[in-house]
């Protein structure tokens, strides 16, 4: 089935990964940012950020409120400049060819911005008017668009008279109507309901994998950042904590955690963590869980040890850590570390 | 930059007509504004609307409302109603947005300004003609065209000055109304300060000015004000700090 964007993407991931620079050379990184600071006063909004993003990626960046993930978009677009470092989007330098970088990408900020007297058809002809694109090829990409989004027949209303949800759907549908190579997205389901928020991430899925449109989601459901992003950094107070793939990022917090629901375990506790493949043991109300050392996931030797020792097994769950914990995780300790900015590197 | 200059007129026009296209929406406050200076008052003053020189001034005064009730909107509006960044991370230049919203205040205050110029020669001429026709002279139409044109060009640039800093378009209004209250009462104080002997001088030569020479000071006077607010708003105009607002 061809996916929605389909229509709207201009390039092909397989086909040519490589983006032509302005000096005629190629570059597979769309965003690359090294050292990059910006201070506002005496605040630090961003430390030392230094990261590099293969295109076609779909990049989560996860971080609380006031961490710098909206100061980092607007130094990536150019609307800013860095206090220190450099940065490169789309093999551009945003501070020099701002206009350039805001052409060939699409940006979904905080608020949804949608000129809310004008329709929805409207909103969209402004945005294809903006991006240079003819009549023809505004009216097709709009019909296509508000017709995915089943805003078609609404098209001719106020957007102001419209639901948070649809808004945001208009919104997304105008962020992607130019068909960038990066699309920058601040929080793009907040406020859909299940379905919708479900069907936007296929969408935004299909778009990076389909069509190689580099994704830069800035997002706080967590869910959705392990169901949708290939690498995900987290930034705190300012500074990258954390940068690899959501297994990585698992891996990283611990090995494999063990629940049994059991009765008669005895000393099982002080048994099992002789074992080599056991990290840790903690009884609970219903019997005990058992945290495995990184790389160990076998939990059959365990099984057999408790069932020899007499323990009387109703259930074995094993698990790893969420990317919740993972990132609740990160928040602790008053000092945040600063990550290397290599996929997979760790943090000093 | 034509492009662009042209996708912003046609957004502002766009807003503008979703505004004042409707009646509750604003669409009554413009047909009072039409039927006051372009019917009312022609309709009082009779064919001495359409002779008298001083009806000069008048133009300005009637493209200045026209622009003031839009203009501080400009970009204090988007700022309050979270457009502004989204506009700003567009590769619109900064020229073609500033100009782009300059413009579209300068058209709307000179088309409504010049349709009542229109409405006012046929009120004249229903209510007073007498099968006589009552028009303005070549010269005096080509001075109302430029002067309207030119006041509304400085009251846009004044108010697009004042709004790329409000915060909101309620604060922009305040500002940009105070503002205009000084520019108007200016010559009045100006000449409140001055000694009797410089104010009869002044007088004397206004006196000696001839209608022509008059007009061609004020539209010099309102071009260097114009291409100053319009530089001045250049300057203010930082992507970067409006970003941030």
């Amino acid at each position: 089935m061809r996916h929605p964007f389909a229509p709207f993407c201009g390039t092909a991931r397989n086909d040519d990964a490589s983006i032509p620079t302005r000096t005629g050379g190629l570059v597979t990184t769309a965003v690359l940012a090294e050292s990059l600071s910006r201070d506002f006063g005496s605040v630090r909004a961003l430390d030392a950020l230094s990261l590099a993003i293969p295109r076609g990626t779909v990049f989560g960046f996860l971080g609380p409120n006031g961490a710098g993930k909206t100061t980092t978009i607007r130094l990536l677009l150019g609307l800013i400049e860095p206090t220190a470092g450099r940065c490169e989007t789309l093999g551009l330098d945003p501070q020099r060819d701002g206009g350039d970088v805001r052409r060939r990408a699409g940006a979904l900020l905080e608020h949804d911005a949608l000129y809310e007297r004008l329709s929805a058809i409207d909103n969209l002809e402004f945005a294809g008017r903006i991006w240079g694109l003819d009549r023809a090829t505004r009216n097709a990409r709009a019909q296509e668009l508000l017709e995915r989004f089943g805003l078609w027949d609404r098209r001719n209303d106020p957007a102001g008279t419209w639901s948070r949800g649809m808004k945001r759907k208009l919104a997304v549908a105008r962020t992607v109507l130019h068909r960038p190579e990066l699309v920058f997205l601040d929080e793009p389901t907040a406020g859909l309901d299940p379905v919708a928020t479900a069907a936007l991430r296929d969408d935004l899925g299909a778009l990076s994998r389909d069509a190689g449109v580099t994704i830069f989601l800035t997002t706080h459901n967590l869910d959705e950042a392990e169901r949708l992003c290939d690498l995900i950094g987290v930034v705190r107070q300012g500074r990258l904590v954390a940068l690899g793939s959501p297994d990585e990022l698992r891996d990283r917090a611990g090995g494999w955690s063990v629940d049994v629901v059991a009765t008669g375990l005895g000393d099982a506790v002080g048994m099992l963590e002789l074992r080599p493949e056991v990290d840790s043991v903690r009884p609970t109300s219903s019997g005990l869980t058992i945290a495995l050392k990184a790389g160990e996931s076998s939990t059959a030797g365990i099984v057999s040890a408790l069932v020899e020792g007499g323990a009387r097994i109703e259930e074995v769950r094993k698990s790893k850590p969420t990317l919740e914990a993972v990132f609740l995780g990160l928040m602790g300790g008053a000092d945040p570390p600063r990550h290397p900015g290599v996929p997979g590197g760790q943090g000093s | 930059m034509s492009s662009d200059l042209g996708a912003v007129l046609w957004k502002e026009g766009r807003e503008l007509r979703a505004q004042f296209g409707q009646l509750r929406r604003g669409g009554w406050a413009l047909i009072f504004l039409l039927a006051v200076f372009g019917v009312f008052v022609p309709w009082q003053m009779g064919p001495g609307w359409i002779s008298s020189p001083f009806m000069a001034a008048y133009w300005p005064f009637v493209a200045t409302s026209m622009v003031s009730s839009i203009v501080a909107d400009a970009f204090a509006g988007e700022r309050e109603r979270h457009t502004l960044e989204t506009l700003l991370s567009t590769p619109l230049s900064d020229g073609s947005i500033l100009i782009g919203k300059y413009l579209a205040a300068v058209l709307y205050g000179s088309g409504l300004t010049l349709l009542a110029v229109s409405l006012g020669i046929v009120a004249v001429n229903v209510f007073h003609g007498e099968g006589e026709l009552f028009l303005f002279t070549a010269q005096r139409l080509a001075t109302i065209v430029v002067l309207t044109v030119l006041t509304a060009g400085a009251s846009a640039g004044a108010g697009i000055f004042v709004s790329l800093r409000a915060r909101t378009a309620r604060e922009a209004q305040q500002v940009y109304g105070i503002a205009l209250t000084v520019a108007m009462l200016a010559p009045t104080l100006a000449l409140q300060a001055v000694s009797d002997e410089q104010r009869a001088a002044v007088f004397e030569w206004v006196r000696g000015l001839d209608e022509s020479a008059a007009m061609m000071w004020a539209m010099f006077v309102l071009a260097g004000i114009n291409a100053a607010l319009l530089m001045l708003a250049r300057r203010r105009f930082r992507r970067g700090l409006l970003a941030l607002d």
